[in-house]
């Protein structure tokens, strides 16, 4: 377990942590922009190439909007307004660059366990328009993992060595 | 060291711009693109491109992205099931002036090799001229 997960809360990770940020916002589609920049900021100061700061910038898109349309959308009419929102915490470590997205569903959505095509070509060959989502959060990072807490949430967290 | 979602502007969501050029008999349409494509503004994208092909039969379709910044997963596979249709009726889809972060992206996945790209617009127009038949 990581100095992240290991802390009572993503949101003050470990002692060996450089540095970290946390953005709190809304479930919501508007919340995507902001949530993106501040993953794109995190990982150019972190020092990551420009096609890895956009490959963890797109896999946190991703996870972020699998939460929205998918975790938040069947319980958004019950759940009071305090428990749809998404933490996102970016951290950085000596060797690694790490973001922590915590939500707060009743629903165990484990991304690590999902299905998905195995290479590219065969979605493109299949013509589906869904399902790109889960292979870039799974492909596009060097490691991921989830954790599901009834009664708290998810938590994912998206790795990128650095080199 | 916190953040809130407020305190971070963002300038554009999408701005998608409607032109045509006849180009060797055909009509062209061209979409140029300022902003993102996500869970956001999604919608708008795909009514854009359906209003085309769907509703309007047309199927030579050039996307100028110089202005484009992000595009999520759901934006590439209507973009890939678009560049399917059009070209089952002959047509085709091009793009013009893709920025590198979304030429990284289309690499990355493996679009390059299968939707043409260009510099320019006009070189991308070009694309969709009859070629002419060896001497």
């Amino acid at each position: 377990m990581s100095d992240a997960f290991s802390s009572s809360s993503p949101f003050t990770p470990g002692p060996s942590a450089l540095w970290h940020n946390h953005l709190r916002a809304l479930g919501s589609p508007n919340s995507l922009p902001a949530i993106r920049q501040m993953v794109e900021e995190a990982a150019q100061r972190a020092g990551l190439c420009d096609e890895d700061v956009m490959k963890i910038e797109m896999a946190v898109g991703e996870a972020c909007t699998n939460i929205i349309e998918h975790s938040y959308a069947t319980q958004a009419s019950s759940a009071p307004d305090s428990q749809l929102d998404i933490d996102v915490v970016v951290i950085r470590f000596s060797d690694r660059f790490e973001v922590v997205i915590q939500d707060y569903s009743s629903i165990n959505f484990a991304i690590t366990e999902a299905e998905t095509f195995g290479e590219l070509d065969d979605w493109i060959a299949t013509g589906r328009r869904r399902g790109l989502g889960i292979w870039i959060i799974q492909s596009f990072v060097d490691k991921v993992e989830h954790r599901f807490v009834c009664g708290q949430g998810n938590e994912l967290k998206l790795v990128k060595f650095c080199s | 060291m916190n953040a809130i979602a407020e305190d971070i502007t963002i300038v554009k969501e999408l701005k998608i711009e409607h032109a045509e050029a006849p180009v060797g008999g055909k009509d062209v349409h061209i979409l140029r693109l300022e902003g993102y494509v996500d869970a956001h503004t999604f919608a708008e994208f795909e009514e854009e491109l359906t209003r085309l092909t769907d509703k309007e039969n047309q199927f030579n379709l050039l996307l100028d992205l110089e202005k484009l910044t992000y595009i999520n997963s759901t934006g590439l596979g209507l973009l890939m099931a678009t560049f399917r249709q059009v070209r089952q009726h002959n047509g085709d889809l091009v793009i013009a002036k893709m920025s590198d972060k979304i030429t990284n992206i289309f690499n990355l996945l493996g679009f390059s090799r299968l939707i043409h790209t260009y510099p320019s617009e006009q070189e991308a127009l070009a694309r969709f001229a009859p070629s002419e038949a060896p001497a």
